[in-house]
């Protein structure tokens, strides 16, 4: 009789070869919950993402950016759905993953925590937050668990439609008036640090267990070294600074230098938001229970539909 | 509720491949989840559910030429936004040619995708 020890040590070869998994078939326990715990958090955040740029739908300066603004903000929340659904096969409902989300209990990326105060925010939102997440989710196409990779290839497409929506929006700004350009430049100065947030402190590979398991396949630094080299030089093209002084490539060593030991980063302050103590987490949180009780009588609908036979 | 596979074809030559989920209480209302939540943005020709241990494939009934809405739309798409890369190298050099455009040390064009 084959041992737990023994289908652990299977399971973990098939993914070293770089097999995928699939929903319903054997994983240990410690795959199964890191998978679900990681998903949850990815499609809390695609349904918390959306509000930020919501609030801005109404102020929207053109139709031609309100329906915009208003077709991405529809696309965020259906990455939520189609999340919500890869990670129930996981073993918790999806209810319960709502109830969890809007009482505090579960986590989402800390970028969204944050208010939006100026058009120039949705600019930093659509091109360098955007940005950021897609430096991450593209890493995700590889990950061992193959329902969330199919749900990965349709979000990543959406969201660089995202992107160059976000650069567009960028793109007007800077080469605007001079207010249009302190303005984005302003947003640039006030997301700076969140951003360097988003991809969490430096870990220790060694030491994660979804680097271990193949349901991440990057680290945390490698993913932010990517979006530095990405984006500072084309802020730089645009004359946007970078407010972190420290901030410079380093030929020598092939990699970005950046304020990670000073007033550029913060980690107490990143684990004070996750955990639920951000500037807008307690306002954005009761907009969706809100919206989640008055909408109640759709999934009462859906539920008294008897079952296909 | 029951969980139903969500299936697509991308071209009329492709088979049916499987795309996502949804759960609904029903065929009907899996296909119009699967419309809404999966091809939106004309992602593909045709478009199908298959209750999850069954065989049975449900295709749903729009049109290729419908499916993702026929009123313009573009800006749901890349397509609208295809000059963008262009537009940043226009911008770029008129930003430097009025000495806006800050030159520092960075990666050889072509690094980041080394990271």
């Amino acid at each position: 009789m084959t041992t737990y020890d023994e289908r652990v040590a299977a399971f973990k070869a098939r993914i070293d070869a770089g097999e995928k998994i699939e929903a319903g078939e054997w994983m240990p326990d410690e795959y199964r919950l890191a998978a679900m715990k990681f998903i949850e958090m990815h499609a809390n955040s695609e349904v918390m993402g959306a509000l930020p740029e919501r609030e801005w739908i109404p102020r929207a300066p053109t139709l031609k950016r309100k329906l915009s603004l208003t077709a991405k903000v529809q696309d965020e929340v259906g990455h939520g759905q189609i999340l919500y659904r890869v990670a129930e096969d996981l073993g918790k409902s999806r209810e319960q993953m709502f109830d969890d989300l809007v009482n505090g209990r579960t986590k989402f990326h800390n970028v969204f925590h944050y208010p939006t105060e100026t058009w120039g925010d949705v600019a930093v939102i659509g091109w360098l937050i955007d940005g950021a997440a897609l430096v991450t989710q593209k890493a995700l196409l590889d990950s061992s668990y193959a329902p969330y990779v199919r749900a990965m290839r349709r979000i990543c497409a959406e969201e660089s439609l995202h992107l160059r929506h976000g650069e567009d929006l960028a793109l007007e700004l800077v080469s605007g008036t001079d207010e249009q350009r302190q303005m984005f430049q302003d947003a640039v100065n006030r997301w700076w640090r969140p951003i360097m947030h988003f991809y969490g402190p430096p870990s220790n590979p060694s030491k994660d267990v979804l680097l271990y398991w193949g349901i991440k396949t990057r680290t945390n630094e490698d993913l932010r070294q990517e979006f530095l080299s990405t984006y500072v030089p084309k802020l730089w093209d645009v004359g946007i600074t970078v407010p972190d002084p420290e901030l410079r490539w380093d030929e020598s060593r092939g990699e970005w230098v950046w304020g990670e030991n000073g007033e550029w980063v913060d980690w107490d302050e990143f684990w004070r938001v996750v955990r639920g103590d951000g500037p807008m987490t307690g306002v954005r949180l009761a907009y969706r229970k809100a919206m989640w009780d008055r909408h109640a009588w759709v999934r009462e609908v859906f539920a008294g539909i008897p079952a296909a036979a | 509720m029951p969980v139903w596979d969500v299936l697509g074809k991308r071209t009329e030559d492709d088979g049916f491949v499987v795309v996502g989920g949804v759960k609904a209480p029903d065929a009907d209302l899996a296909l119009l989840l699967a419309r809404e939540t999966h091809f939106r943005h004309k992602e593909g020709v045709a478009y199908a559910v298959r209750q999850r241990g069954s065989e049975e494939l449900h295709v749903g009934t729009y049109e290729s030429s419908m499916l993702g809405g026929v009123t313009d739309r573009s800006y749901r798409r890349q397509e609208a936004y295809v000059g963008v890369g262009a537009k940043l190298k226009r911008v770029a050099g008129e930003l430097a040619g009025r000495g806006l455009r800050i030159d520092a040390p960075r990666p050889r064009v072509g690094r980041a995708a080394e990271h």
